[in-house]
């Protein structure tokens, strides 16, 4: 007899054995004690967290000759024949393999056919997202009015490669990852039946590393009771690659610290013991990751089920970095640990990040250097407004900026509110005869409304929209002077790509005169590329 | 060649050892680890020892460790018997190897039916039916998925053994039903005493140069001509910086060799620069070139030209044109290298 490993030894054989999934077990347990079954379920969820396992299950519990509430007996011959893999009238198919059009047919062919002893003919599908889209659809009808007698169990990972239609035929269940404490009670259960010889720390490690997932957990306790006897965290850390928490810490206290020489260093030795860097590169990012969540967050033992004493380690670590310069590290680390491990030598390609990441140190936020251009002393401020806070002096500038503007509009024009208005009754009128001309017109902005005419623009580009608007001219007139009740004109103007009247040129010069950009652009060493209008204020703002 | 002969993979062959000695082997291995360590080699080895069946001579590799039961004294492979020699040939008929096959390289959804068939059977000769997948990343989406139900649950006496570089692209669902075994790079000391003891043409430092270079991959350093390729790609560089002559790149191959040995020495310029110290770095023969360029570059230049040559060396998978990739690399190397640090 071939070794069995502890994953397929310690499959749950009852509801009662499913760790971590008490949401789906208690609305399997009701269903069945009301006897409320429905004909097709659908089980999705990460691997390893019990979908095939529970699909088993429940095939038992209907099939089970004495059941008594809604666990499965386990000792009639359905359940033996059951766990054995051996029911004529449980049929477990690979839907991955069988994933053609013709494997469901035959399987519609047998479906009419009554079960032999059970109560329920059961179908269990496992990996059913690789059935093809024709196999799909001809499982619909089937799917939808299946025989009195028959029960589909369809068991996926990837839920969303199921189609929509399949979807709401079926009673979906979806199983959450199992979380860490779950899966330690569980294999410290597993540990003293099989009497193998764990220190707690290795059985944390392993719950960590098992990653949601209870299988994963229990191939790695498989694996370290085969590889020595007394599993401790050293032997723990070599069986799965991962770098001892030293050399992490001391590799970390170097990145966070700068000193890129070490680093080196640290990398070296690494390499020359033969050390997994990808591996490493892996760890760090986590690493960094909890640095930057305890940086925000008191409560380390709900995000991270990290003990107080472990988070107050890294706290300090952090102690003097922002959480803008771990953001920044620790994208720069993720963008690192993508590249290491692609990279045909991984060595220098980290060292080559981790002194890209050195800069991270010496770097300010945004946030800092604004506030820094304020403080006066820090940096020159322009000598006519010495004394005053910046804040002010932005205030001050801008409004006569804002006097400035409507200045323009209402000397020229004492109608302005004339102007606009008959426009737009222009366009809605000329929309009820062309709806084309009318969507060119509504590009266009009034600019002017005299006795004689209304004078329209465009800006810059739209301009070809001009020459078909004169084109139709004829029909544009008549409704103009019926709508204003005067001889009125309308005349095309092409305007500038100019703003509310002032030229770009003299804006630039004025916010170079403005103390605070002065500061910012000698702050971050910058040039005046462009100056935009925010088009929702009625003043133009220097923000570029 | 049995078990004994692996060199520098203790780790991975102390787990194996432990299987074999339990009799607890799992029936489903993942043998993750870089190019050229040796996985392979292990898988072969490891199923000559499971299949042997006349009995290892010499001194035992695992002499040293104690051996709980008397059934339990671990065996590696005689080389000698029939079912040792059958499958150093590969005519074993209880040994099945897969890789990747055809145009697109892959390992297809029929030779995973073709594998499953065949495991269904008791074994013919051995005790057990091994079937070793090369390359397993290489298993396309339908062929992966086919094989998760055979992976979980294999008929008796069977064992599959997965072998990959780059254990990231497989699915969780496939490792998540294997017991890996990661393989690491050989510790620098270990890898130049062996290369020495191979070759005795080797002084200490060229054989030490030769396993920094291939970053401990033996394999790797005795197969390809490591040197000679660095001082070719080093020439290129050097010709960059001069007057570039056409064609220099035979093929993408070349290219992307070249982009990787350039990050190499690009590593060795900034670590000179910021630590100015030799013992560092991995081209150690040519220190003095190194110095020279890094005294001439900027430290932001020679970060900025890496990213830039990992940014090209991505998208040589998209077929870049050959001669306005060197030009422009050139050009690259010129502004950042030409720049004097004050």
């Amino acid at each position: 007899m071939s070794y069995i490993v502890i994953a397929r030894r310690w499959r749950p054989q009852g509801f009662d054995d499913l760790v971590g999934q008490s949401a789906v077990v208690k609305t399997f347990k009701n269903a069945l004690a009301s006897d409320k079954i429905a004909h097709a379920y659908l089980f999705s969820g990460p691997r390893g967290v019990g979908k095939t396992s529970s699909a088993r299950i429940l095939a038992k519990a209907l099939n089970c000759t004495n059941r008594a509430g809604s666990e499965p007996c386990g000792k009639c011959d359905s359940c033996i024949a059951i766990t054995a893999g051996a029911a004529v009238d449980v049929l477990e198919i690979d839907g991955a393999s069988n994933n053609s059009v013709d494997s469901i047919r035959e399987l519609r062919e047998n479906v009419k056919y009554a079960p032999s002893g059970g109560k329920y003919k059961i179908y269990i599908i496992d990996e059913v997202h690789m059935l093809s889209t024709p196999a799909f659809n001809a499982l619909l009808k089937t799917l939808e009015e299946p025989p009195p007698h028959v029960i589909f169990i369809f068991a996926t990972t990837e839920a969303k490669k199921i189609p929509s239609t399949i979807l709401s035929r079926c009673q979906h269940h979806s199983f959450r990852r199992i979380n860490r404490s779950e899966i330690r009670g569980q294999l410290k259960k597993i540990i003293e039946k099989e009497k193998i010889n764990i220190s707690d720390m290795a059985l944390d490690m392993i719950a960590k590393a098992a990653d949601g997932s209870m299988r994963d957990g229990l191939t790695l306790l498989d694996q370290a009771s085969s590889f020595t006897d007394e599993i401790t965290e050293k032997e723990l850390q070599s069986l799965l690659g991962l770098p001892e928490t030293e050399i992490l810490l001391s590799l970390s206290e170097t990145i966070l610290s700068g000193n890129i020489s070490e680093t080196f260093s640290i990398i070296k030795d690494l390499t020359d013991q033969g050390s997994d860097l990808r591996q490493i590169a892996r760890e760090l990012v986590e690493y960094f990751r909890n640095i930057a969540i305890l940086k925000i967050t008191t409560d380390a033992k709900e995000i991270l089920e990290f003990t107080e004493e472990e988070a107050n380690v890294l706290r300090e670590m952090s102690a003097d970095m922002n959480i803008q310069q771990l953001t920044l590290l620790l994208t720069e680390l993720l963008k690192l640990e993508g590249e290491v491990r692609n990279s045909i030598n991984p060595r220098y390609t980290l060292e080559l990040g981790l002194l890209r990441t050195s800069f991270v140190k010496g770097m300010t936020s945004v946030e800092d250097i604004l506030k820094m251009i304020g403080e006066p002393g820090d940096i020159e401020l322009a000598p006519d407004i010495p004394a005053e806070p910046p804040i002010q002096k932005k205030t001050e500038k801008v409004e006569p900026e804002i006097a400035a503007v409507p200045e323009i509009k209402v000397s020229n024009e004492p109608l302005s509110l004339n102007k606009e208005d008959i426009w737009k009754k222009l366009v809605d009128r000329v929309d009820m005869e062309d709806h084309l001309l009318a969507g060119k017109l509504a590009e266009a902005k009034p600019v002017k409304l005299t006795q004689t005419e209304l004078s329209i623009g465009f800006n810059g580009g739209m301009s070809i929209l001009a020459d078909s608007i004169e084109k139709n001219m004829s029909v544009i007139s008549p409704m103009l002077q019926e709508l204003s009740g005067q001889k009125l004109r309308l005349k095309i103007l092409s305007l500038p790509n100019e703003k509310n009247g002032k030229d770009i040129k003299e804006i630039k010069e004025e916010i170079f005169k403005e103390p605070l950009v002065k500061d910012a652009m000698k702050a971050f060493g910058a040039a005046l590329l462009n100056v935009k209008p925010l088009e929702d204020e009625d003043h133009p703002d220097n923000t570029d | 060649m049995a078990l004994k002969d692996i060199i520098g993979q203790e780790k991975a062959l102390n787990i194996l050892k432990g299987c074999i000695n339990k009799e607890r082997i799992p029936h489903a291995i993942f043998f993750a680890g870089d190019e050229g360590i040796g996985k392979k080699l292990t898988a072969i080895n490891f199923a000559k020892t499971l299949n042997c069946t006349g009995t290892s001579d010499g001194p035992d590799l695992f002499a040293d460790v104690p051996a709980e039961q008397d059934t339990a004294v671990f065996k590696d492979a005689c080389g000698k018997c029939s079912s040792c020699i059958k499958i150093d040939k590969g005519s074993h008929p209880d040994i099945f190897f897969l890789g990747p096959e055809g145009d697109g390289g892959q390992i297809t959804v029929s030779a995973i039916r073709q594998l499953e068939e065949s495991l269904s059977y008791k074994p013919f000769e051995g005790e057990w039916k091994i079937a070793i997948i090369d390359n397993a990343d290489r298993l396309n989406r339908s062929a992966a998925n086919a094989f998760l139900q055979t992976l979980e649950e294999p008929s008796q006496k069977s064992i599959l053994i997965l072998i990959s570089s780059r254990p990231d692209m497989l699915l969780t669902t496939i490792r998540s039903r294997c017991q890996r075994i990661n393989f690491t790079p050989l510790p620098i000391d270990t890898m130049s005493r062996l290369l020495q003891e191979k070759h005795a043409e080797f002084d200490h430092e060229h054989a030490s140069l030769l396993s920094t270079l291939s970053g401990g991959r033996l394999g790797y350093a005795l197969n390809e001509n490591l040197v000679t390729q660095r001082d070719w790609s080093f020439d290129i560089f050097n010709q960059m910086l001069g007057a570039p002559e056409d064609n220099i790149w035979e093929d993408r191959n070349a290219m992307e060799e070249w982009f990787e040995w350039g990050q190499l020495l690009l590593r060795d310029i900034a670590v000179y620069k910021t630590t100015g110290r030799a013992d560092l770095l991995i081209n150690r023969d040519k220190k003095d070139e190194i110095k020279k360029m890094s005294d001439v570059s900027e430290l932001k230049g020679i970060l900025k030209l890496s990213r830039e040559f990992y940014t090209i060396k991505e998208r040589l998978h998209f077929n870049l044109n050959k001669q306005l990739t060197f030009n422009y690399t050139s050009l690259l190397l010129k502004e950042m290298l030409g720049k004097k640090d004050h």
